[in-house]
């Protein structure tokens, strides 16, 4: 928006309002069908559903209600690497010939195993771009809009799904792969991109080497819109305001996974504070990560999928090891009948560090250092010594602080992390410009160097 | 799959696009069968959209 300032909401529309809007009856009966549908597809054509269903003595015939699907056996991860593993290189959790893909990805790889290979038919990856559709259509992007993808392509599905949409709503579609961080500024200045898709980190990165290249992007670019994917920042309150005000822009959050075939969940312009479950596209549960229970509204725990979307590859009560708080339609005012993930994903159900008895989420840390606008970027350290965790945040100015100022950051951040974990201590160390660092994907801000995998010390 | 209630105008339309499509997914003609498949993607999403149809494509070009 040139000139400054971040621009009004868009006005609520719906990409299609006639799931958009159902009533919970109906929605249900629609996901009861597409359920059977798919479950009794994946039974008939995929040996390792087959196998895993007989096993647990379930047929798709026992599927009568919706609830019922909590008699199906979860899918992990894991299991499909292994399947990979063993039936090179798709596995045999297929339900079609290789043959009959159009489209090759694979998982980013974060966890450290071998990245999970993933194909869509032509129908499944029309399906790709067709949520993420519901999304960004429903934050505000428009046919006249013109979008930079921010992104380096290649395998990793990443923000493909967007780039597909946004051509599928009819925008001007820019590919910003292949270059700097310079090139894809001069490409959204140039060619007057109003919307930039990236990860939070990214979108965060972007404007920060905007400013060394003395463009303020708030007041000198026409951006309207960041649409994030790929991490969960895209609603930590303080990274969101963040990047609101550098690119003078509404910022919205759109997660997903590579598994599910990409876009999950949006956020609606009226922006409240969540992202509205893609309901006629996938049945979402929360459960105990430790039991497998499933949770109620308001109760925090992992998300679990099942997508009607994607065949060759079905994805039935897939474990996303996402961190949520399902809550009713009503938080949002749209009228979307979508219930919501309050605070969109709020991090991952194993990245929770115990430091001295304390609980230490990432995504809570980085709200809180997010606050503070002197700080460019950090990094999490947990070390141990003398037999005790040590827990250190290193943080990158935006300028050289002088005495004063370094001593008013390191104190402020000691007090809100103090206040905010319990009293635990957290050491601060300022470090310089350009030292740690910096993410287009998957950022990852944590280092835990305990001998413990996971720390839990 | 649909069950239950009128189909409106618009997807009655939809319908007959998508019927059409599929048969000529199966068109000798290069050009035909893989426009049409390419087609009946497509349209398909309208048809799972209004939740009218979710079945597989595998015969008709994945």
């Amino acid at each position: 928006m040139p000139g400054g300032g971040i621009p009004p909401k868009k006005p609520v529309a719906y990409w299609n309002p006639k799931t958009e809007l159902m009533s919970r009856d109906e929605l249900t009966e629609l996901q009861l069908r597409k359920l059977k549908s798919m479950v009794a597809w994946a039974y008939d054509h995929s040996p390792f559903y087959q196998a895993k269903y007989s096993a647990a003595g379930f047929e798709p015939g026992d599927l009568r209600s919706l609830d019922d699907i909590t008699g199906l056996p979860f899918t992990t991860k894991g299991e499909l690497l292994d399947s990979q593993q063993a039936h090179p290189l798709f596995g045999d959790f297929t339900s079609a010939p290789p043959r009959m893909a159009l489209r090759y990805h694979a998982t980013s790889g974060t966890t450290g195993r071998t990245p999970l290979r993933i194909l869509d038919s032509r129908k499944d990856w029309e399906w790709v771009s067709e949520a993420w559709c519901y999304g960004l259509y429903g934050f505000g992007l428009r046919e006249k809009d013109i979008v930079h993808v921010s992104f380096s392509y290649g395998t990793f599905i990443g923000l493909w799904g967007a780039h597909c949409a946004a051509e599928r709503i009819g925008c001007l579609t820019i590919p910003g792969g292949g270059g700097t961080s310079e090139t894809r500024i001069r490409q959204v200045m140039e060619l007057g991109a109003t919307a930039v898709v990236a990860t939070p980190t990214y979108a965060i990165r972007l404007a920060q080497v905007a400013r060394e290249m003395g463009i303020d992007l708030a007041s000198e670019s026409r951006v309207e819109m960041i649409l994030m994917a790929g991490e969960p920042g895209g609603n930590i309150p303080n990274t969101k305001r963040l990047i609101e005000e550098s690119w003078g822009a509404r910022a919205g959050d759109f997660p997903g996974l590579s598994e599910s075939g990409g876009s999950t969940a949006y956020e609606c312009s009226v922006q409240p504070g969540g992202v509205h479950l893609l309901e006629d596209h996938y049945v979402d549960e929360v459960i105990d990560p430790q039991t497998g229970k499933t949770l109620g509204y308001g109760e925090k725990g992992e998300l679990v999928i099942t997508s009607f979307g994607r065949g060759i590859m079905p994805m039935i009560r897939y474990r996303t090891g996402d961190l949520v708080e399902r809550v009713r339609n009503d938080y949002c005012t749209c009228g979307r009948t979508f219930d919501l993930l309050k605070g969109g994903i709020l991090g991952r159900v194993d990245d929770m560090k115990i430091v001295r008895g304390v609980n230490v989420y990432p995504a809570g840390v980085e709200n809180l250092v997010r606050g503070f606008a002197e700080v460019e970027e950090f990094q999490v350290v947990i070390t141990e010594e003398g037999g005790l965790p040590q827990i250190c945040v290193r943080v990158e100015p935006s300028a050289e602080l002088d005495g004063t100022r370094r001593s008013e950051l390191v104190r402020g951040l000691q007090q809100v992390l103090r206040d905010s974990h319990s009293g635990l201590r957290f050491e601060i160390e300022v470090v310089g410009i350009g030292e740690l660092p910096r993410f287009e994907l998957k950022s990852r801000r944590v280092v835990d160097s305990r001998a413990r995998d996971g720390g839990q010390l | 799959m649909t069950q239950g209630g009128q189909m409106t105008e618009t997807e009655s339309r939809v319908k007959e696009v998508y019927e059409a499509l599929k048969e000529l997914s199966c068109d000798e003609a290069p050009c035909v069968a893989k426009n049409a498949q390419r087609a009946l993607a497509v349209v398909w999403q309208i048809m799972n959209d209004l939740g009218l149809e979710c079945e597989q494509l595998y015969d008709y070009g994945g």
